[in-house]
């Protein structure tokens, strides 16, 4: 039972309720504009916000709970991981604060309290301890007075989008944004413009990021312990043959010359 | 002043420098301390501890391999040496990583003893 967001861009007539919503349910103080800060509108006190876009275009932007997040692989100690509700949440009490998971994200989401002298890594949670455990909706979802982003089951939503697509085949480009795209994401949107510019890269792939690392990093401690005892057997090899050379003396280096 | 005093001198006040640096990021957090921003969460720190120390510990590395494990005593004078400079380079990684990582206490916690294999 993977929950999921859609959001339609189409519906969508950006009056940042969502971003108020947000900043009440998760305790968010005002957002003092910063040197460090990206332009997109997030930032640590900015979970969510709304890029305006040439006629009047409005694209929520905000994390994208991917199915298999490279956020929590890249996790030295299991800061970030994926809920079977379907948020990716984060453990302020395991995180180092080495901000590997703001470098591996592909969509540049995760934030970092610059400014705090106690920094933790700050994100979209899905509403995960204040809603979603208790079965409601995220904030985000309950406060949209025109149901432009939606909560469901993650399947339900895709069926539903593909729906939407098919009834109205003129007021959408025919794809739903995160139905594939690095392996999927539980954040999904539907559009009648690209969305390319929310992730780093406009051609993500379909594979799962993860995929791409963790094989090589789960083989460190087998390379660890092989190396240590191909050096071994090397230096086997080597100190029996000063041995033998010390033994024959003269002749035995004759034999080998 | 001789020479070596003038050095000395100069080496204190790096020394100084770096400490003064490095109470600041403590008392007033990164964002004060570095020119990181959240497009650039990794800087100068990262880059001199894995471009430098990590990489000044990986000649320890080989010159203590080539005399311990392949007996090339020839090599032996440069042994010591060698273990002290890689010995100093993972020293450095570490003072900069403490100082890099925002959350530096969480180390003690005992996250390492489970490590997730998929990362580091």
């Amino acid at each position: 039972m993977s929950k999921a967001i859609l959001t339609d861009i189409t519906k969508c007539i950006g009056c940042l309720k969502c971003v108020s919503a947000c900043k009440e349910i998760n305790n968010l103080e005002m957002d003092v504009p910063r040197v460090w800060q990206k332009n997109d509108g997030l930032s640590a006190e900015n979970w969510t916000s709304i890029i305006q876009k040439p006629d009047n275009r409005y694209i929520r932007k905000q994390c994208r709970h991917c199915l298999e997040p490279a956020c929590a692989s890249v996790c030295p100690v299991g800061a970030l991981h994926k809920t079977d509700s379907g948020a990716v949440v984060y453990d302020s009490d395991k995180c180092l604060g080495c901000r590997y998971c703001m470098m591996a994200c592909p969509y540049g989401i995760p934030r970092y309290d610059w400014n705090s002298t106690v920094p933790y890594v700050r994100k979209c949670i899905l509403c995960y301890d204040n809603k979603i455990k208790k079965g409601e909706q995220p904030a985000c979802i309950e406060i949209c007075p025109v149901n432009a982003t939606i909560f469901g089951e993650r399947k339900e939503l895709i069926n539903l989008a593909h729906q939407r697509i098919k009834e109205n085949p003129g007021e959408y480009i025919n794809k739903v944004w995160g139905e594939h795209e690095v392996g999927g994401t539980s954040v999904l949107y539907l559009s009648d413009i690209d969305l390319g510019f929310l992730a780093y890269n406009t051609n993500l792939g379909t594979k799962p990021l993860p995929e791409t690392t963790a094989p090589a990093m789960k083989s460190v401690p087998f390379a660890f312990v092989g190396m240590g005892g191909a050096m071994l057997g090397l230096n086997w090899i080597i100190r029996r043959r000063m041995e033998l050379q010390k033994e024959n003396g003269k002749e035995g280096k004759l034999k080998n010359e | 002043m001789n020479r070596v005093q003038n050095t000395k001198l100069v080496l204190w006040l790096i020394a100084g420098l770096a400490a003064a640096v490095v109470l600041n990021r403590f008392v007033f957090g990164l964002g004060a301390t570095t020119n990181l921003n959240d497009a650039t969460p990794w800087g100068l720190w990262i880059g001199v501890d894995v471009m430098g120390g990590v990489a000044l510990a990986g000649g320890g590395f080989v010159i203590t391999a080539i005399f311990y494990i392949m007996k090339r005593e020839e090599f032996h004078p440069l042994v010591k040496p060698a273990v002290l400079t890689a010995f100093l380079g993972y020293l450095a990684v570490i003072l900069g990583l403490i100082v890099d990582l925002g959350l530096p206490w969480n180390i003690a916690h005992d996250n390492l003893l489970e490590p997730s294999f998929s990362s580091i």
